[in-house]
């Protein structure tokens, strides 16, 4: 028992084994956290750099022109640039009320028993891999687009109105908008759960004396929750938007390949990342791999932006 | 006995003997940045028993504390001035080695804070820290800290088991043998028994007491029955100043300060 | 016509949104029952013992997809090897060391952020990155390459949920350790990253399924190989591309191959997320 009571001279104490390591240890840390920021600067400065020849002999055409000539070595990047926003944009379109609904489902009036299957339905909807997505829509989902909602759509618009101008193109199940919705399928789980965790932030107190003066559910989502929620929600669809911009796969096997600006909704088009996977392995010139590159460069400004706006909304803690 | 009248609070502190004092503060201010909260504090803690700091929320007991071990250091923009002397050196001093400092001033959290090893590993943690010797003697190091906190007879056979699933009262004496078996000086304890229920909590109490035979301890508590119990001196706090120091008994029955009373009987607080 | 009245046009709109949610609830599930339920039917009968002991076959000839497996496999391993040590240790420094000095603390906050924008990136970019760094230095696809693409994609994962379960870890647990007098990283090493261990695992789980799917930064990296290659310095083989490949071919039989190996992915990618789930039920128990 002595030994624990021993006076302070015969206490033999060292220094802690390895103090003098702690700021070794902290560089180690440092050092990866650096490396993170060296991986993106370098993705920035590398396509900068491989774009640069493109962007500089094309200048504004590059963007403003749709012609895409392998063969003459002219590239202008319109096609792609708008399939990209275009189908980011419409998979929104699709996928914002129908992940807002099933938010609202899943925490207002889902029956107990169901809520924890169909919120794990829409993680391992999150889950499932672009290429698989990809696949799927091809062969599974475009024909059937086709015979259900593209054929019927075209005899039916009447000749010379809005309608038949909108659905233009070769009804094969491919397109422009069989891109959206695949895309919408693609990102609405994302932000079905953030809307949910967003959801349940709001306290329940608050929601039950909504409910306790007589509002309607509708009435309760619409006035009480949205609203504080509002800012973070805006962040989250900003974040499923900036997912839509980088899609590949998906996109590559369903979207038709065209360079063209896409006229109607069943035209074929492209997107940035399905002309960089469709064509930079036998890119036929050191012009053609730059416009690739540029078109590159491109995408990152556009998702950058988007993401760096998520993060204003959603404020510094919300995770991606 | 001295009185010193600061300009707005009263503060009444009973000298003790000079050669009892193992531990002091010297005009010890307190800032969390631009805020201060502790105020020329200037508290003896004697040798060999028992302290307990009271007083309301937000007196600034927990600070005080916390100044005793410099674990405020962790946080950038904490910042103690003054005089802490430790056996008459200043532990505030630049220079001062954190580690030794904290090997012989340990403490105890509000929280039971079991590490995520072995009851056995839990115990040898700190000890495997500063001293090298051999498994035969490690054992009865961790079998005399776990005796002394009373926890021995409950856990001698599954020291090789979790110390997560020890109960909470369980939990905490766990955590005074890991802090006593570094062989520290003084004991410092905040808050250890609000997260224990009466049970737990009385056989802390009784392992206090019989610790304060070998150890300085200083406890922080809510609980004026408490400091009644078992502590030797108590220091009653009030708004980061030091309002009444005093020998436990005397303060209870007799305390100097009007506030020291409205708190005691519970006039507010 | 009747008006009506304010009551009945509320009841009305409540209707139709409940009926709206549950609505979209419904069309989440039927895609995923829908999605599930052609990769069975298309995958599982292009199932066989040939697909894990043969090769990639030419075209209209018979074959499996044993390379492509064993590609991913060793691609994922590498890059997660090099993404763990990477993640926990950058977010080590985010939860544990930013807090500690103001100047520490700015550049975390940069840090974070673009850990998250390279966490968002579009991988196709990160592939073009490592085609110039790791490729074309050395004149050739390579697993390496592939590898590394599929590590930067995978560390940011495990940084952000390294520093986010290292947060929840109360403030005391850590203070305990250092109130022992504990260096800093004996704190962090022995207590701080034991307790969050559970955490840390699922981050690498849900990392390593993230990448087992991903195509794009393959493409230019490792490209792929038609026969089996243990030797990642040279093009290997992985199933994304070989899904590719196949399915946009125009064989019947590649596409049938194709079909199996997107059921093989989904499968893995699923049981993981699955394994997850209960990995975290059974951490919040104990």
């Amino acid at each position: 028992m002595t030994a624990l009571t021993a006076t302070t001279d015969e206490r033999k104490r060292t220094r802690p084994a390895g103090a003098s390591f702690d700021p070794i240890f902290l560089g180690f840390c440092a050092l990866a956290a650096t490396l993170l920021l060296t991986a993106l600067a370098g993705i920035v400065v590398s396509l900068l750099i491989g774009g640069w020849p493109a962007l500089s002999h094309f200048k504004l055409a590059f963007f403003t022109s749709s012609e895409w000539d392998p063969v003459k070595d002219i590239y202008g990047g319109a096609g792609p640039i708008v399939g990209t926003l275009i189908t980011a944009l419409l998979s929104l379109v699709f996928a914002l009320p129908i992940a807002f609904g099933i938010a609202v489902f899943l925490v207002e009036f889902c029956p107990p028993i169901l809520r924890r299957p169909i919120g794990v339905a829409v993680e391992l909807l999150a889950g499932v891999p672009s290429i698989v997505y990809g696949m799927w829509g091809l062969f599974v989902f475009a024909p059937l687009f086709r015979d259900l909602v593209e054929f019927p759509l075209i005899t039916w618009a009447p000749p010379g109105s809005i309608w038949e101008k909108l659905f233009q193109g070769i009804p094969n199940g491919s397109g422009i908008l069989v891109a959206s919705i695949i895309l919408a399928v693609m990102i609405l789980p994302y932000i079905a759960a953030t809307l949910r965790e967003l959801f349940l932030t709001v306290p329940a107190k608050v929601r039950e004396s909504a409910y306790g003066v007589g509002c309607t559910t509708v009435e309760v989502v619409w006035s009480v929750t949205l609203p504080y929620v509002r800012r973070s929600a805006i962040g989250a669809v900003m974040l499923g938007l900036g997912r839509a911009l980088g899609e590949t796969m998906a996109v590559t096997f369903i979207i038709g390949n065209s360079h063209a600006f896409p006229k109607g909704l069943f035209d074929g088009g492209s997107t940035i990342a399905s002309t960089i996977a469709n064509e930079f392995a036998e890119a036929t010139s050191d012009m053609h791999t730059s416009a690739l590159i540029a078109l590159g460069f491109v995408l990152f400004v556009i998702t950058f932006a988007v993401l760096a706006i998520a993060r204003a909304f959603l404020g510094a803690s919300k995770h991606g | 006995m001295s009185d010193t009248k600061t300009e707005v609070y009263e503060s009444f502190v009973e000298a003790i003997p000079a050669d009892t004092i193992k531990l002091e503060t010297k005009n010890l201010d307190f800032f969390y940045g631009k805020n201060k909260s502790l105020h020329n504090v200037s508290i003896p803690f004697q040798r060999k028993s028992i302290t307990g700091l009271i007083g309301p929320s937000g007196c600034g007991k927990s600070t005080l504390l916390r100044a005793l071990n410099r674990i405020y250091a962790l946080y950038p923009g904490q910042k103690a001035e003054g005089q802490i002397l430790l056996d008459g050196q200043n532990v505030l001093d630049k220079g001062v080695d954190l580690s030794l400092l904290r090997a012989r001033v340990g403490m105890v959290f509000q929280q039971p804070t079991p590490f995520p090893m072995s009851i056995y590993d839990n115990v040898a943690f700190g000890v495997r820290l500063y001293e090298k010797i051999s498994k035969a003697d490690l054992d009865q190091r961790v079998e005399d800290s776990l005796k002394r906190s009373a926890l021995w007879n409950e856990v001698k056979d599954k020291l090789h088991t979790s110390g997560l699933g020890l109960s909470g009262g369980q939990q905490q004496r766990l955590c005074v043998a890991r802090t006593i078996a570094v062989r520290p000086e003084v004991i410092l304890l905040d808050e250890p028994a609000s997260a224990l229920d009466p049970i737990s909590t009385a056989k802390l109490e009784e392992t206090l007491v019989e610790l304060k035979a070998d150890y300085t301890i200083v406890i922080v508590t809510h609980n004026l029955q408490q400091a009644a119990r078992i502590s030797d001196h108590a220091a009653f706090m009030f708004l980061g100043r030091l309002i009444e120091f005093a020998q436990t008994a005397k303060l209870f029955d007799n305390p100097k300060a009007s506030r020291t009373a409205d708190y005691i009987t519970g006039r507010f607080g | 016509m009747a008006v009506l009245d304010r009551r009945s046009r509320r009841q009305i709109a409540n209707t139709a949104f409940v009926t709206f949610s549950t609505v979209a609830a419904a069309i989440a599930i039927s895609a995923l029952a829908a999605i599930l339920f052609s990769l069975l039917v298309k995958g599982v009968s292009g199932l066989n013992l040939d697909i894990f002991l043969l090769s990639t076959p030419a075209p209209q000839s018979h074959g499996g997809l044993a390379n492509a497996i064993v590609g991913s496999l060793m691609l994922c391993t590498v890059a997660m090897i090099g993404a763990v040590v990477v993640g926990v240790l950058a977010g080590t420094f985010l939860a544990e060391y930013s807090g500690l000095h103001p100047a520490l603390n700015a550049y975390g906050s940069v840090v974070r952020f673009l850990n998250d924008v390279l966490l968002s990136a579009p991988s196709i970019l990160i592939g073009l990155f490592v085609y110039y760094i790791a490729v074309r230095p050395v004149h050739g696809f390579n697993g390496w390459a592939g590898a590394l693409a599929l590590g930067l994609i995978a560390a940011p994962v495990v940084t952000r949920t390294t520093e986010d379960v290292l947060k929840l870890q109360a403030k005391q647990l850590r203070e305990s350790g250092v109130a022992l007098g504990a260096p800093m990283w004996v704190t962090i090493q022995k207590v701080l990253w034991r307790a969050s261990s559970g955490g840390i695992l699922t981050g690498a789980l849900l990392a390593f399924a993230r990448i087992s799917g991903e195509t794009a930064p393959l493409l230019f990296t490792s490209l792929g190989n038609q026969f089996m290659n243990f030797d990642l310095t040279k093009p290997i083989s992985n199933l994304p591309a070989v899904i590719f490949q196949f399915g946009l071919s125009a064989y019947d039989d590649w596409q049938s191959l194709a079909w199996v190996g997107a059921l093989l992915i989904a499968f893995a990618v699923l049981s993981i997320n699955i394994l997850v789930r209960v990995l975290s039920q059974e951490q919040k128990r104990s």
